[in-house]
């Protein structure tokens, strides 16, 4: 379970997100809001990229801010372009490097490079140079390279922001598949609909926080405000 | 040094990436150690056999030895010019090793194998204090992004030639100043978030 307890976050004068405390126990939580509402200050948060200014947050009982090693390892993080998450110039050596940081034997690393790009129907590509994937393949393949530590939460910040139509089904088909809990920021309220639980930003506040049913018309409404006001 | 490790797989590609390294090290120092003409021509057919010898396909070799090529010929031209045909000589010899056998690694090389090799190689350095890993990788990341950058300048000349400005040197590099810092911004995140810790 992840918890937030009483955490704001600030840069420099700049409050990007305003006191929040809740715990997410379910295994679909979507993010969503405008730009610049703190909906990726927020996914950072819950594996350490960011350091809550004050408040805690806590995985399955680890701070974030002092076990940050142990909380990377717990919670997988997907950005949205894949370009600059792609560390290894070849599919199967980027998606093994997670592994090598985790110091794992050699054969766990290889059968596990195998199964991921099994399970994702990547096989033909995994001598290929990542840079000469198409912008789908590349997702899919920053997915991977995560999933293949075995997180037992993933956070995705805008994944199918950059992708066509065919794409972006096909990553959410492969989310919508984790056995893991997740947690991803999205503007696709689509793709959100089935999920159990959705975190609705605005300028830096949590201003609702229920299922789809609710939380997504609520979310909405607040658009259409905003597109008024102005 | 992008196409690495294409689907043909030689011979030269299962030479371990260690051995492989310290050829180019070894051929590389004598190439600009000696003056002795034997010598000289012996590295020179080393070089220029060994991707034969491998049968690597040669059109990415030659569109990786290209540019190399041409700052070769102008060297050996400005030689020439000065009426110094054996500097002439030397300079391409010397250059056309080292560059030839550099691609020819790169070429039969995974980027991982040779941070390994790097590793190994650079251990000693553990004693003045230098990561040798951190080393290893930092040159990875080097491999993995030199064509991105080359992507990156691309899209930005594009960009600029509406404006006509793709000429300009200024109009060109500062763009790519900042999308290559936001990208190491990115990217140090996205190393981090794979457990990465430096040692
Ligand atoms: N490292 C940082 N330093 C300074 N300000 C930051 C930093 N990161 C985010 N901010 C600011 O915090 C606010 C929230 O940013 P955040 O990235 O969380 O928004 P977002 O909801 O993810 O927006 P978007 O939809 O554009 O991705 C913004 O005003 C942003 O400029
Ligand atoms: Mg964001």
């Amino acid at each position: 379970m992840i918890e937030l307890n009483g955490v704001s976050v600030r840069f420099g004068d700049l409050t990007a997100l305003y006191p929040v405390s809740l715990s997410l126990a379910e295994r679909r939580v979507a993010v969503v809001g405008s730009n610049g509402s703190g909906k990726s200050t927020f996914a950072r948060l819950l594996n350490g990229l960011v350091v809550p200014s004050t408040g805690e947050v806590r995985v399955d009982g680890l701070s974030t801010a002092r076990d940050a090693r142990a909380v990377r390892r717990k919670v997988g993080f997907v950005f949205q372009n894949p370009d600059n998450q792609i560390v290894y110039p070849l599919v199967e050596e980027d998606i093994a490097f997670g592994l090598k940081n985790l110091k794992l034997p050699k054969a766990e690393i290889a059968a596990r490079v195998d199964a991921v790009l099994t399970r994702y129907g990547m096989e033909a590509l995994r001598t290929r140079p990542a840079h000469l994937l198409s912008g789908g393949q590349k997702q899919m393949l920053a997915i991977s390279a995560v999933l293949v530590m075995e997180p037992d939460y993933v956070v995705f910040d805008e994944p199918t922001t950059l992708l066509d139509l065919r794409n972006k089904r096909r990553v959410a088909r492969a989310i919508a598949g984790l056995p893991q809990t997740a947690v991803v920021v999205s503007h696709d309220l689509e793709f959100l609909a089935d999920f159990e639980r959705v975190l609705v930003f605005d300028a830096g506040r949590l201003v609702c926080d229920g299922p789809p049913a609710t939380a997504i018309p609520f979310y909405r409404d607040l658009m259409a405000a905003e597109a008024d006001g102005v | 040094m992008f196409e690495i490790c294409l689907s043909r797989v030689t011979w030269l590609h299962r030479v371990p990436a260690g051995i492989k390294l310290s050829v180019l090290a070894v051929a590389g120092a004598a190439v600009f150690l000696t003056d002795d003409r034997r010598v000289l021509a012996g590295l020179v057919g080393f070089a220029f056999s060994l991707p034969l010898l491998a049968w690597l396909p040669l059109r990415p070799l030659a569109r990786q030895v290209l540019p190399a090529a041409v700052l070769i010929a102008a060297l050996v031209v400005f030689h020439l010019a000065l009426g110094d045909a054996d500097s002439a000589v030397l300079v391409a010899a010397r250059l056309s090793t080292v560059i030839l056998l550099a691609v020819t690694l790169t070429l039969t090389t995974r980027a991982s194998a040779m941070v390994e090799a790097m590793e190994r190689i650079l251990a000693p350095l553990r004693f003045v204090g230098v990561s040798p890993a951190k080393a290893g990788f930092t040159l990875s990341l080097a491999i993995r992004f030199i064509p991105v950058l080359f992507a990156i300048t691309g899209e930005i000349r594009e960009a600029q030639k509406v404006r006509g400005l793709e000429r300009s040197v200024v109009a060109v590099a500062l763009p790519l100043l900042v999308r290559t810092l936001r990208m190491a911004d990115d990217l140090s995140e996205a190393i981090a978030a794979r457990a990465y810790d430096g040692d």
